[in-house]
């Protein structure tokens, strides 16, 4: 008999560190993380769907608190609505004809930076959205528009918001003009400029390029420095290049900028994906050619493609150095593993030839107690991080034993221990080398122990996990009443 | 369960098997196009976790479902599945 507990799906990503019950519990107030803080620890606690109404939240805590009786107080959420306009101009190129105020289809995102605290929604054709985060200062908002996309975007820094806040009406205004052109530009390639702000990463929508190469671009009021990258469609073969400029107060006329990118003469590479005994591999694979430096352009490259039924495949790529990343389906029976070589593309080296799969590897091990008797149902994780981060996972045994088969490549290794008592230990296992066999004895730690609750009320079933700069130290569960209670082990 | 392309998406589960000697084991996938994998485990008294961090989602997944599938050490099985939106991005 098996049944679901809890469970929860969260749309948006895990991004770093925040401050949240300022005021009413004195956690934190730290908006960023100092690597070298070592003792200076981020707990992001994201609600199970049985607190529907409670969103993700980050705290901090260093060694004023009391480690082993944290009393973490969640935010209420607080919705958002508004409307979002701007100011198109057309026709597009010809700025004397005036334009009109018009609603802007938008994505909005409110974020606290390096926290998990934020949002992000699509507002509809009419401009209109509404948006829930926790209640808190010190997010940033942006607008980026979707349609149409001659407007301008918009950052917004150090924003509060509190319960009931009210409507925003966002004039995105019509922004100060970026254009240019993209030298030699050919149409047969699609590709894109995009602003992007330096100070915060928020980009801009990403605008086509015109057949003859031209670009605009809207600048968003009160950012100066900014970045225009130009970039190719999806898979398209065509370099992503930034180019950084500063906006000073004497361009208000706007900003032109040129670019030559060289040559972009295209190859036509082509290969086969086999296993060890050098039979093709039929599995659609996922290859991944990133460039290290190209020959005849700035800039930089990824290409994406897959091999057929016969483990071959052909792609287009600029010539140049790349690193070419072969990852196989994830099954858990499979024998494959991913694996990456540097190769050369120019007109001499074309065909690649047979990419060779390595076989998955059988790692075997032990973990003992503390008191050095085995340690059963302790669970072993094998993460490589250097592909597509899978997890291989298996238990030890009564003996505490363990066996598995994993890729042999670099693994963020964790042992979770099945008590309380001992600490998760998270380490780092290269199976490139000789390594395939190993004993650990599993040890305490600094004990981490607490409460999640919201005005009073438990927040049950949350994940818990605990980062230590970017470090995970651990996951974990609050339990029924909100309580949790695990070892970590802190870099000192 | 909104996705998006260029980020991180996470999910997870929580399990509970009321005949403690059962070990459980967690799958996750898109119904149709890819398999996921275990996930992360957590652990937990009397509860067991799985969380998985979707890197690369697809355009194509929308419409498809995110299902995480629960086995325990005698074959018995609950599973729970998600629809999914990928959200539009500039």
């Amino acid at each position: 008999m098996l049944r679901w507990t809890y469970m929860w799906v969260f749309g948006f990503g895990l991004l770093g560190c925040a401050d949240y019950v300022l005021e009413e519990s004195a956690y934190g107030s730290a908006p960023s993380m100092d690597a070298s803080d070592y003792r200076r620890l981020r707990l992001d606690i994201t609600p199970s769907n049985a607190s529907e109404d409670i969103l993700p939240q980050s705290f901090w805590i260093d060694e004023s608190f009391d480690w082993q009786n944290l009393d973490l107080s969640l935010q209420q959420s607080t919705t958002i609505v508004g409307n979002i306009t701007g100011y198109t101009i057309y026709p597009y190129i010809d700025v004397s004809i005036p334009g009109e105020q018009v609603p802007v289809e938008a994505q909005i995102q409110i974020q606290m930076p390096n926290a998990i605290n934020g949002a992000i929604v699509n507002s509809d054709v009419s401009g209109n959205f509404e948006i829930i985060v926790p209640s808190g200062s010190d997010y940033q908002m942006s607008i980026t528009p979707l349609s149409p996309q001659n407007v301008p975007y918009l950052v917004l820094e150090d924003m509060r918001f509190e319960s009931e806040p009210a409507p925003m009406d966002v004039d995105l205004g019509e922004g100060l003009p970026i254009y240019g052109r993209v030298l030699d530009y050919s149409d047969d390639r699609s590709a894109t400029a995009q602003l992007i702000d330096s100070h915060t990463g928020i980009k801009g929508p990403q605008v086509d390029l015109a057949e003859n190469g031209y670009f605009q671009l809207r600048a968003p009021s009160m950012r100066s420095d900014l970045i225009v990258r130009i970039q190719g469609g999806d898979n398209t073969v065509f370099p992503t290049v930034d180019i950084p400029l500063r906006l000073e107060e004497q361009d208000d006329d706007g900003f032109r900028l040129d670019v030559e990118l060289g040559n972009l003469d295209i190859a036509t590479v082509f290969g086969r994906i086999v296993n060890l005994d050098q039979i093709a591999y039929a599995d659609r694979s996922t290859i991944i050619f990133e460039s290290v430096e190209l020959t005849d352009t700035v800039g930089s490259i990824v290409v994406e493609t897959n091999n057929d039924l016969n483990g071959n495949f052909t792609v287009h790529l600029l010539d140049g150095t790349y690193k070419m990343t072969v990852i196989p389906p994830y099954s858990e029976n499979s024998i494959s593993s991913p694996t990456s070589v540097d190769i050369i593309i120019d007109a001499d080296h074309l065909g690649l030839g047979d990419i060779v799969l390595p076989e998955r590897i059988t790692v075997t091990g032990t973990i003992l107690e503390q008191d050095g008797m085995p340690s059963a149902d302790t669970t072993i994780q094998f993460k490589d991080v250097n592909y597509a981060n899978t997890i291989h996972s298996t238990t030890t045994d009564e003996t505490g034993r363990f066996t598995i088969k994993v890729p042999p490549v670099l693994m963020q290794t964790s042992i979770l221990p099945n008590t309380p008592n001992s600490a998760i230990q998270n380490f780092e296992t290269d199976l490139r080398g000789d390594i395939q066999s190993f004993e650990w004895m599993l040890q305490s730690g600094q004990p981490l122990s607490g409460v999640a609750n919201q005005q009073g009320y438990a927040v049950p079933f949350a994940l818990i996990e605990v980062f230590q700069g970017d470090q995970k130290l651990a996951t974990g569960l609050t339990g029924e009443n909100g309580e949790f209670d695990f070892q970590i082990q802190v870099e000192e | 369960m909104q996705m998006r392309i260029s980020q991180l998406n996470p999910a997870f589960v929580v399990a509970q098997d009321p005949d403690v000697d059962d070990t459980m084991q967690f799958q996750w996938f898109i119904s149709g196009a890819v398999i996921l994998g275990p996930g992360e485990t957590i652990v937990q008294q009397n509860f067991l976790g799985s969380k998985i961090d979707i890197q690369q989602a697809e355009e194509n997944w929308h419409g498809r479902t995110l299902t995480c599938i629960v086995v325990d050490s005698l074959g018995a099985t609950a599973s729970i599945a998600w629809p999914i939106e990928i959200l539009e991005e500039n």
